[in-house]
């Protein structure tokens, strides 16, 4: 039988398109997650229902208090994008890191989202800076959800067949604010991430942390705070605590990742991608 | 699915199966051979083409994603009988051995090139990153993009 395919050109027409899906039906952007499953005969969908031809859907715009970023935006335009510097870098610097140039190219971030990779670099930077998804439904609803209620686990998210993301909204961070995001794999570029790690600092003129948040991703079904380590950091300098954060780290990899991914390399590594990450703030 | 697309600047229309991947459309619907499938999963970059003016992999996109974009593969690019200068650079240099990489390699050089005429040899190695070749080395590849951008002028 043949696949169906819906190419909606706006937010009106993705609603009622929507209403066409049944739970065999998938949701197409860039596709380098789905095509592989596709391809492989692992997933024989009725039908694609593509989202790139959807304007907004592709928009990274500033409204009030927020930035919105079109769950089709690819990597390489979030990672060029004007509005994610100073507090949102964490999550241009994902962007910028996620595989190669002709991956970045075409993947998305409502796709990783939607594909929940455990390793998946933009995730971090989502949770970190508190990003919220606005889905759509089939009845022509929209709704708000906090990024940990979307995303499940490996390959999971809490999406219905008839709901798609259409943009994530990430709150402005406040003057002052910084954030950094750094990937730790076997090679230097097109790789998976063993470590991706993410902080937003703010600090004093004269170099001491008074706010800290720290997540971890690619060790645990879904990214980790790394509570202690904010705690700690708390009217220090970023070079003065790389030791101990790095501790804080490997003890965390320890308790949580199994052992065959990776863990023994990664607790080895954990200091040396703290320092990575602290390097960026001074 | 009835698929209208251009394809090295000339329209095409076709009715082909909304799961069909776009390199096998190029290669057995309209018969371009330029271009290559090695892994098939997005980690080698064979397959790479310029879609609307930007590298991505033919082997990770379907026909439901294609309506109304531009395609250019290795074929696209020789203009009136001229090879490009990124063509040309590459037999000058020797950037090729068995040859099966070189399509995806100067089509993600285009891209580059197309956004930044001049790039640092950092910059070459990073487009070119998610481009493997296994036999003749990078060395000549990127002295070979190097030389386009030199060389190639507003041919690039």
């Amino acid at each position: 039988m043949s696949v169906k395919n819906y190419a909606p050109k706006n937010i009106e027409d993705l609603f009622s398109d929507l209403a066409k899906m049944t739970p065999k039906s998938k949701i197409i952007a860039g596709g380098t997650d789905l095509n592989i499953s596709l391809h492989a005969g692992v997933v024989k969908p009725d039908a694609l229902l593509y989202v790139g031809g959807i304007n907004e859907m592709r928009q990274i715009v500033k409204t009030d208090g927020k930035v919105e970023i079109g769950a089709a935006a690819t990597m390489s335009e979030i990672a060029k994008s004007r509005l994610l510097q100073e507090g949102l870098t964490a999550i241009a610097d994902a962007a910028a890191d996620v595989g190669s140039a002709q991956i970045r190219n075409n993947a998305t971030i409502g796709g990783s989202v939607a594909n929940a990779s455990p390793a998946g670099d933009i995730l971090v930077p989502l949770f970190l800076l508190k990003a919220e998804a606005v889905i759509a439904n089939s009845k022509g609803e929209l709704r708000r959800v906090p990024i940990p209620e979307v995303l499940l686990g490996p390959g999971k998210n809490s999406l219905c067949y008839d709901e798609a993301v259409i943009k994530f909204l990430l709150p402005l961070a406040l003057p002052g604010q910084r954030s950094a995001f750094v990937k730790l794999g076997f090679r230097k570029a097109v790789t998976v991430a063993r470590i991706g790690l993410a902080a937003s600092l703010d600090m004093t003129e004269d170099g001491l942390i008074k706010a800290a948040e720290m997540m971890v991703g690619a060790i645990s079904p879904v990214p980790l705070r790394i509570e202690t380590a904010e705690q700690y950091m708390l009217g220090k300098r970023p070079d003065e605590i790389v030791e101990t954060v790095g501790r804080m780290l490997s003890d965390l990899i320890i308790e949580k990742t199994p052992k065959e991914f990776d863990r023994d390399y990664k607790i080895g590594a954990a200091c040396g991608a703290v320092d990575n990450l602290l390097k960026r703030f001074y | 699915m009835r698929l209208e697309f251009i394809v090295n600047d000339k329209k095409r229309v076709l009715e082909v199966a909304a799961d069909k991947r776009l390199i096998d459309i190029l290669r057995e619907d309209l018969g371009l051979m330029g271009t290559k499938e090695g892994c098939g999963e997005g980690e080698c970059g064979a397959c790479t083409i310029l879609l609307d003016g930007k590298a991505v992999h033919s082997c990770l996109l379907v026909a439901a994603q294609m309506p109304g974009r531009q395609v250019t593969t290795i074929e696209g690019l020789e203009k009136n009988g001229r090879l490009d200068p990124l063509q040309s650079a590459f037999v000058e240099e020797v950037a090729i051995q068995c040859g099966y990489c070189t399509p995806g390699m100067i089509l993600s050089a285009k891209a580059l090139l197309l956004e930044n005429p001049a790039p640092t040899e950092t910059e070459i190695r990073r487009a070119l990153a998610g481009n493997i070749c296994r036999c003749s080395g990078y060395t000549q590849i990127i002295r070979a993009v190097e030389r386009a951008a030199r060389e190639g002028g507003a041919d690039i």
